[in-house]
């Protein structure tokens, strides 16, 4: 069978099952068993044990749960909360000062959770009442949950990218690095966007911050701040100076995380279970695609699909800058669809050796990719930072959708601005090198 | 707390047979059950994490066994959890085309999807038990220092997939005698 037919066919049975319903990763992994199975009969089928086994068992993907499991604890303690409330004091005075604490608290939130969805949950949970309390605009508001909640995955630790570290052999360190000065240059431009906006229509938000209650004092706010931000810096410092490993230093945050919920005592033992028990569930809910991704990665091997579209595009003169822009339609397409990861673990598996023929790096690749998929839980109908905003604020889902566009236009900038200097994601990665 | 929450439509729930709606409730517990292991052993990957820091860290000694065993206890969470998953309805899916189908069409759909699902959980319990019986019968053990049995981990993938790929096909019974009653 040519490739291209091969491919089309693994489109088209994917494109039906998920339009059927069926599981993401249930669809992902019967394509994969029916390419190796027409690529080389039942031959093959001994190694997708092996396949499973050796993916069950990576200690790169043991930082999933753990991961999971200290941004739950984080949330379940009130410590997220606590951090919010601290942020808003130091910015108080500040036109959109809450606005900015969602970018601040999602940009802070995201170096413990690893997933958009749980940022943007965890500070809207806190945000939407206050800020419609405070007579915000809804526009503002819910615009910088979605947008603050896309740094979720960019700033380490992140899911997405421990997937991307796992599935394509690459340091999950220098790609947890790689993406720091990205996730703080784009908070940096929601912030920037922000105050324009208000500058320009100061009705979008409350004349003052009067509210009717004493402001507490900043140092109150420093006080708030503290405990996520030694969390924050413990872990990230720790796999900056080479101490632990990225996966060591998951269960070491779990740990620092435990005891500062003790310390301040916020955490209880109801929480610490429903903490475990959706570190159990989530961590599951990624490695029943993650798994069954792997099957149509050997599928994909085994056909040599990727091997020939790489030559292909090779051969039709497509450029690295065109390639790159018809990688950014195809993500907003998808993304529409499809949760971020799901895309990835569907795209990678084929498009990886073509990353590699166009000269792409593949520690910056995964920054980009990362940011596509953000790009993703930005676009309606399935944006998931869209359904997940709006199952706390109960906004209309076009209300959400259109104060997200300019976040999502933001990223789309910022993704050309990646390409055209690629130093923003690699020095970092390069500095731990040396 | 531990069983699956899920939104079992009590008027529909009526309509199962005794026995099917028996196999539910035993699934639910089993599923329960697992997630407590899963709960245990995340813990005790949790705490094998903590302890090789701070023994290489301290002490300048390794453990020598924590990357493995961390790994084979994360197979063991991911399997033991995997039911629980689903159950609560929590694996991913793509909402889209279900939004768009009537009523009836979308039961027929799901009752499909959960063949397809059953289909691949039961090829990776397959898979899986032919890896553990070939480590068993060759008796093979890890690379690493411990020359763990593999056959001992190995055993987490069979069992896990396997009522993984009840509970699809719990769901596959449920969704078609539904659809029948209806007709």
């Amino acid at each position: 069978m040519e490739w291209s037919q091969t491919l089309l066919l693994y489109g088209v049975l994917i494109g039906c099952f998920l339009f059927g319903g069926v599981l993401i990763g249930a669809a992902i992994g019967v394509v994969g068993i029916v390419g190796v199975t027409l690529a080389s009969g039942t031959r093959l089928w001994p190694t997708f044990g092996d396949v499973i086994w050796n993916t069950a068992t990576s200690f790169t993907l043991v930082a999933i749960p753990l991961f999971v499991l200290m941004g739950e604890i984080i949330l379940r303690s009130g410590l997220a909360s606590r951090f919010y409330g601290g942020v808003a004091d130091l910015l108080r005075g500040v036109p959109g000062a809450l606005a900015h604490t969602n970018i601040v608290g999602c940009a802070a939130f995201s170096a413990l959770a690893g997933s958009t969805v749980a940022t943007a949950m965890t500070v809207g949970t806190v945000a939407v009442p206050e800020m419609r309390r405070r007579r915000y605009s809804d526009v503002l508001t819910l615009g910088s949950l979605t947008g603050g909640g896309c740094l979720g995955i960019l700033i380490p630790p992140s899911i997405p990218m421990i997937v991307y570290a796992s599935i394509t052999q690459t340091s999950v360190l220098a790609i947890f690095m790689a993406g720091i000065l990205p996730g703080l240059l784009l908070a940096a431009a929601f912030v920037l966007y922000i105050s324009l906006r208000v500058l320009l229509q100061p009705g979008l938000g409350p004349s003052g911050e009067a509210t009717g209650e004493a402001p507490r004092s900043r140092l109150n706010g420093l006080r708030d701040c503290l405990p996520v931000a030694v969390l924050i810096m413990a872990v990230i410092s720790s796999m900056y100076f080479g101490i632990v490993t990225p996966t060591e230093a998951a269960g070491f945050g779990s740990l620092l995380a435990l005891l500062l919920g003790l310390l301040y005592r916020d955490l209880d033992l109801k929480s610490l279970m429903l903490a475990l028990r959706n570190a159990v569930t989530t961590s599951c809910v990624v490695m029943f695609i993650t798994l069954f991704a792997q099957f149509l990665s050997f599928a994909v091997t085994t056909s040599g699909v990727s091997r020939d579209l790489s030559v292909a595009l090779a051969d039709a003169g497509i450029g690295p800058f065109v390639f790159f822009c018809l990688l950014i339609a195809i993500y907003v397409v998808i993304g529409m669809f499809i949760d971020g990861l799901s895309i990835m673990l569907l795209t990678v598996p084929v498009l990886f050796p073509v990353f590699e023929v166009m000269g792409y790096d593949a520690v910056w690749m995964g920054v980009v990719l990362v940011l596509l998929i953000e790009l993703g839980a930005l676009t309606p109908p399935m944006g998931l930072n869209l359904l997940a905003v709006q199952s706390i604020s109960n906004a209309p889902l076009g209300v959400i959708g259109r104060s997200s566009l300019p976040y999502a236009v933001i990223i789309l900038g910022f993704c050309l601005l990646l390409y055209a200097v690629p130093q923003i994601a690699l020095l970092i990665p390069e500095l731990v090198r040396r | 707390m531990l069983i699956p929450e899920r939104n079992n439509e009590p008027d529909l729930q009526a309509a199962l047979p005794k026995w099917l709606r028996g196999l539910q409730r035993a699934l639910d517990i089993v599923a329960g059950g697992l997630l407590a292991v899963a709960i245990v052993v995340l813990i005790l990957v949790l705490c094998l994490m903590n302890i090789e820091i701070f023994s290489r860290t301290l002490f300048g000694e390794s453990t020598l066994v924590a990357d493995e065993y961390a790994g084979y206890g994360f197979a063991l969470v991911i399997m033991a959890g995997l039911t629980y998953a689903h159950r609560s309805g929590a694996l991913l899916h793509v909402e889209f085309g279900r939004r768009l189908m009537g009523r009836r069409t979308r039961a027929i759909s799901l009752a499909l999807a959960s063949v397809v699902s059953l289909s691949a959980s039961g090829f990776a319990a397959f898979v899986g038990y032919k890896t553990w019986a070939l480590s068993w019968l060759f008796g093979s053990t890890s690379a690493f220092s411990s020359d763990t049995p593999l056959w001992i981990p190995q055993a987490a993938v069979p069992i896990g997939f396997s009522i993984l790929a009840l509970s699809f096909a719990e769901e596959f019974l449920r969704r078609t005698t539904l659809i029948l009653k209806a007709a």
